[in-house]
């Protein structure tokens, strides 16, 4: 196993999205009882020394007008859980470590990125593309992971026996202890990890609790460390609270941007594409607004997604600011990824023919779908039969017969010429549709061609029966 | 005037002829000679949406594309034919030598189960030819077939009402159809000489107003050269006809 701690340190101002660049100072503090404390700040802030760890009046006192928000932690755990999603394209074994990281088990991916420094480097940049910082740390313990990944240690250590040698020489107080076993062990003379592993165990454990050993021997491997599989859940459906509210749907492309990475790690985890996406934005007084998009084929590529969805928001009216995005998938369908022949040209992936009927058959019923036969009859409305998938002899060839039948005669009512001599045609005698009829060409005033008949008994009367189309 | 044009087509990637681009499309002889010179890639373009304005019906209008859907049936591809508003005549399209195995044939409720078929059909990829009969309908959706044809690589052909000449649509090749009557009008008004009927017939003419790499262009059929599917009695040939058996009704 070789485990990857993605550890967020600037998580809680990188949720504030574009702020990072921002020319106005910006930090997130942490109550913690009376103490306010700077937990995160954007870069300028950064820049005029504010930094993490500083109680909020000494940071006043430095930068006057830091613009100053509170730390949300249901927000953040939300992030992670959605983080964790995103992070599902890179294995499938992902571990939310709340508050700030995750942890990802890496060596069944190596192969399919083509190494660790690949993979690494894929983080990277899409961790980028969201605007959030990621500092990696890779150790085959999940406790060295994390703890390298704090370090901001950007050597993996990809080996068991490599695992002592690298750590060694990392002071102790960076160690996930409480204050008081860390002051403890400071005022006993352990500085570095080696000189802790060095002690008994025995002494350790009646002097620090369990705690101090157990990470000793989480760190090292000797004691289990489980991490949970994160499992994604039956449905995507994503929310995000916008810390400033958003005027218009421009402003939506960061937080949307953000949604459809945990969207794209997800149907990549599930092997699944999303054929309905359903985006609703929360307003303050208002009904939420909701746009629908369907696609005709499920698709897992959220970059097209992306692009249809900031097409159609890009229509929306919006009644009021939003507050609230979020983010939807329904009817989740696998994929068609039968393979595709290397020298075929077609765009389509050609269904069979059956195929396509059955699909038509079960919208519109079976009788709709048909090939029209010709059937050795004389009668006009008994010479041709519906079948389908049948091939049938035709007959010879006929004598003049329009390419539309009317399904039912009618009587004409405007003017017709006749131009063609008779057909009689008489037949049926012995049934139910005896048929005496003379049948014609006529044209009417407009220059369309018609079949007519007339009875042969009672010839007043003309009958449009078919279109010489 | 030209050669500034022409420096601005070279450099300028965005900027090109309209014509140059669809030249080399894929497309099926309409099997009349004037049709093809008058549309892009010399005949039926496949992957294209094709538009038939239709004024009236039995003027020829199907008449019209039987050359192209018997070549292709020949070919054991299939054709399929989308909510006709009559029964296709199965002597008449089997005179026209068309394998009538291989025309499915689609009766759909509305339009918005005609629209649905259309784009499924074409979609497939296994239709060679789609014709459709859409009454209403939009741009967007006009839009969506037009997509589908090109991605299922089909000569697609949807006929609309004559007035939607009118409407915007998205199709590649918009045609109007109509008769030309040429002297059919003495001969229908009422007892005239029955010698009027000796004259020439109508013709059917075309008005290609939309072709995407063409000019707009008229063309005129004459019904004779159809190739008698439907008899050669029709469209009536007047030589052919004992003067007898030519009457004036009125009913």
């Amino acid at each position: 196993m070789l485990w990857a701690c993605l550890y967020f340190p600037q998580l809680p101002i990188d949720r504030h999205l574009c702020t990072h660049n921002s020319d106005t100072p910006i930090a997130i503090v942490a109550t913690s009882g009376a103490r306010k404390q700077i937990i995160a700040c954007n870069n300028t802030a950064q820049q005029r020394g504010v930094h993490a760890g500083l109680a909020l009046n000494n940071a006043y006192a430095i930068v006057p007008d830091l613009q100053v928000n509170d730390y949300v932690e249901y927000e953040q755990h939300a992030h992670i859980k959605q983080l964790s999603l995103w992070a599902l394209q890179y294995s499938s074994w992902v571990t939310p470590r709340l508050p700030d990281a995750i942890m990802i088990e890496v060596k069944a991916s190596l192969k399919l990125y083509g190494g660790l420094t690949n993979l690494l480097n894929k983080l990277h940049t899409d961790a980028d593309e969201q605007g959030i910082q990621l500092q990696p740390g890779v150790a085959p313990t999940p406790a060295a992971a994390a703890l390298l990944a704090r370090l901001g240690q950007v050597k993996p250590v990809q080996t068991m026996q490599a695992l002592p040698d690298a750590l060694a020489n990392v002071r102790v107080h960076h160690l996930a202890l409480d204050a008081f076993t860390l002051r403890g062990l400071q005022q006993s003379g352990i500085t570095t990890l080696q000189q802790l592993r060095k002690m008994p165990v025995q002494s350790l454990a009646r002097r620090f609790g369990h705690e101090c050993t157990d990470l000793l021997y989480k760190l090292y491997g000797d004691l289990p460390d489980p991490c949970p599989a994160f499992e994604a859940p039956e449905t995507f459906s994503q929310a995000f609270d916008l810390p400033l509210e958003a005027p218009d749907t421009q402003s939506l492309a960061f937080p949307l941007n953000r949604l459809m990475n945990a969207l794209e790690g997800y149907l990549k985890n599930r092997d699944l594409g999303v054929q309905t996406l359903v985006i609703t934005m929360y307003h303050h007084r208002h009904a939420p607004t909701t746009q629908t998009m369907q696609f005709l084929d499920a698709t897992a590529n959220t970059s097209h997604l992306l692009k249809v969805a900031t097409e159609r928001l890009g229509n929306t009216e919006l009644p009021e600011p939003i507050t609230r995005l979020n983010l939807h998938a329904s009817n989740l369908s696998s994929i068609d990824r039968a393979g595709k022949d290397l020298f075929q040209k077609s765009q389509a992936q050609a269904d069979s023919v059956e195929q396509v009927l059955d699909k038509l058959m079960a919208r519109l019923g079976k009788e709709s779908l048909y090939t029209a036969m010709p059937h050795e009859d004389h009668r006009p409305e008994k010479a041709w039969m519906a079948a389908l998938l049948e091939t049938r002899n035709a007959p010879t060839s006929w004598p003049a017969r329009p390419l539309w039948l009317l399904h039912e005669p009618r009587l004409a009512t405007e003017p017709l010429q006749i131009s063609s001599s008779t057909e009689r045609i008489e037949n049926g005698w012995w049934g139910d549709t005896d048929v005496r009829r003379d049948y014609f060409i006529a044209r009417n005033r407009g220059g369309s061609h018609f079949w007519v008949y007339r009875h042969r008994r009672n010839n007043e009367r003309f009958y449009i029966h078919g279109i010489f189309a | 005037m030209n050669a500034a044009l022409d420096a601005l087509l070279k450099t300028q990637s965005a900027l090109w002829r309209g014509r140059d681009q669809y030249n080399n499309d894929a497309s099926i002889s309409t099997g009349f000679s004037a049709l093809d010179d008058a549309l892009p890639g010399k005949g039926w373009s496949i992957g294209c949406l094709t538009e038939l304005m239709c004024m009236q019906q039995g003027v020829g209008e199907l008449s019209l594309l039987l050359p192209a859907l018997q070549r292709i049936t020949a070919d054991d591809q299939w054709a399929a034919l989308i909510n006709p508003p009559h029964v296709p005549y199965a002597p008449a399209l089997a005179n026209a030598g068309i394998k009538l195995d291989h025309l499915l044939i689609i009766n759909c409720k509305d339009d918005a189960d005609t629209l649905w078929a259309c784009e499924q059909v074409l979609r497939a990829g296994v239709f060679a030819a789609v014709i459709g009969w859409v009454g209403r309908s939009t741009a967007q959706k006009q839009r969506r077939l037009q997509l589908a044809a090109e991605t299922g690589r089909a000569w697609a052909t949807v006929f609309r009402p004559g007035n939607a000449c009118k409407e915007h649509s998205p199709a590649a090749i918009r045609i109007a159809i109509k008769a030309n009557m040429l002297a059919t009008r003495q001969a229908v008004a009422p007892a005239t000489t029955q010698a009027g009927m000796q004259t020439s017939p109508q013709q059917l003419q075309l008005s290609v107003f939309k072709s995407r790499g063409k000019n707009p262009s008229d063309v005129v059929i004459n019904p004779a050269d159809f190739d008698l599917s439907q008899g050669s009695e029709w469209p009536g040939i007047p030589n052919l006809l004992p003067a007898s058996a030519l009457t004036t009704l009125s009913v």
